[in-house]
């Protein structure tokens, strides 16, 4: 088995920014003009890339607030039909 | 006599056309092509790392330039030829020019994207900065001086990016003879299927006008 890739400087850089602006209830519109800003992407697939940054084992040595604070609305979340194991799918 | 000095700028596609039987290789993340002699060492006389032998033979030639150190080498009567009549074509030239602005292109990319990523992680990233081309704040129609968009760090790095007033669109995968190179019928850029026609229809631009023209 293949040892993970380290944490990335630039999804460092997400988790900072999150832990930065996210949750603090900043407008939509004004949150897409800062991710913009900071990472030249809009707001899907900065949300995307976030995910893949807090999934990251090393993620929480470098921002551990955020990172739990994150995890934490992760799980809260309820789960959707297509998030089901195949082995549980329509029972 | 030419002001072009040929042997600065040599593609190996020309070189390959001249000398058929030039043994080439050029260094692992090298990015010329040197002329091998027979003893296994180069024209020029560097040592290539983890040399990467180019057979010019029945293969494409690799889209490098030749070593000008290597170019001068050559036999003056092959030197002289590269200069008059075996000189490289525009498309030889194009091609490995192509590949050389690409990889610029990329690296500036990558390069600009390390100083955007180091300016999040420094929170510097929405300072506001001003550079020459910055225009005035603009009028509004009473004439009255409104606010404009605040250029920032992060926003002078993205209008800086590659491929940024393009919508990405150079960045086409393939080689020049890739269908997917063809030109669009609305001209280089244009999204050919942003809008509709006038009969409400999705079609290519280059279509809609040829069918106004018939009208």
């Amino acid at each position: 088995m293949t040892a993970p890739r380290p944490l990335t400087r630039r999804q460092h850089a997400l988790l900072r920014f999150s832990a930065r602006h996210g949750g603090r209830g900043t407008h939509v519109t004004a949150m897409a003009l800062l991710v913009w800003e900071a990472f030249g992407l809009g707001l899907l697939p900065y949300r995307q890339e976030l995910a893949a940054a807090v999934r990251h084992p090393d993620a929480e040595a470098a921002e551990p607030t955020e990172v739990r604070r994150l995890r934490r609305l992760r799980d809260r979340r309820p789960r959707r039909v297509g998030d089901h194991l195949p082995e549980t799918r329509g029972t | 006599m030419s002001a072009v000095d040929v042997l600065a700028f040599l593609p190996t596609a020309t070189l390959a056309r001249v000398i058929p039987t030039a043994q080439l290789a050029s260094a692992r993340s090298g990015r010329t092509a040197h002329l091998m002699t027979g003893d296994g060492t180069s024209a020029c006389g560097r040592r290539l790392r983890g040399a990467i032998r180019h057979d010019l033979e029945g293969a494409e030639p690799p889209l490098l330039r030749v070593c000008t150190r290597c170019a001068r080498s050559l036999p003056q009567s092959t030197r002289v030829h590269l200069a008059t009549l075996g000189r490289p074509s525009a498309a030889e030239l194009a091609a490995v020019r192509e590949a050389e602005v690409l990889t610029a292109a990329a690296e500036f990319q990558a390069l600009l994207e390390h100083h955007r990523t180091e300016a999040v992680m420094e929170d510097s990233v929405s300072e506001p900065v001003a550079f020459d081309g910055d225009p005035p704040p603009p009028l509004d129609y009473n004439g009255q001086r409104t606010d404009g968009v605040r250029l920032t760090l992060g926003l002078m790095i993205g209008a800086l990016m590659p491929g940024a007033m393009t919508g990405g669109r150079v960045w086409i995968p393939g080689d020049a003879s890739s269908p997917a190179r063809v030109a669009a019928p609305g001209g280089a850029g244009t999204n050919v299927l942003s809008a509709p026609d006038r009969t409400g229809r999705f079609r290519p631009a280059g279509v809609a006008s040829y069918a106004a023209r018939r009208r």
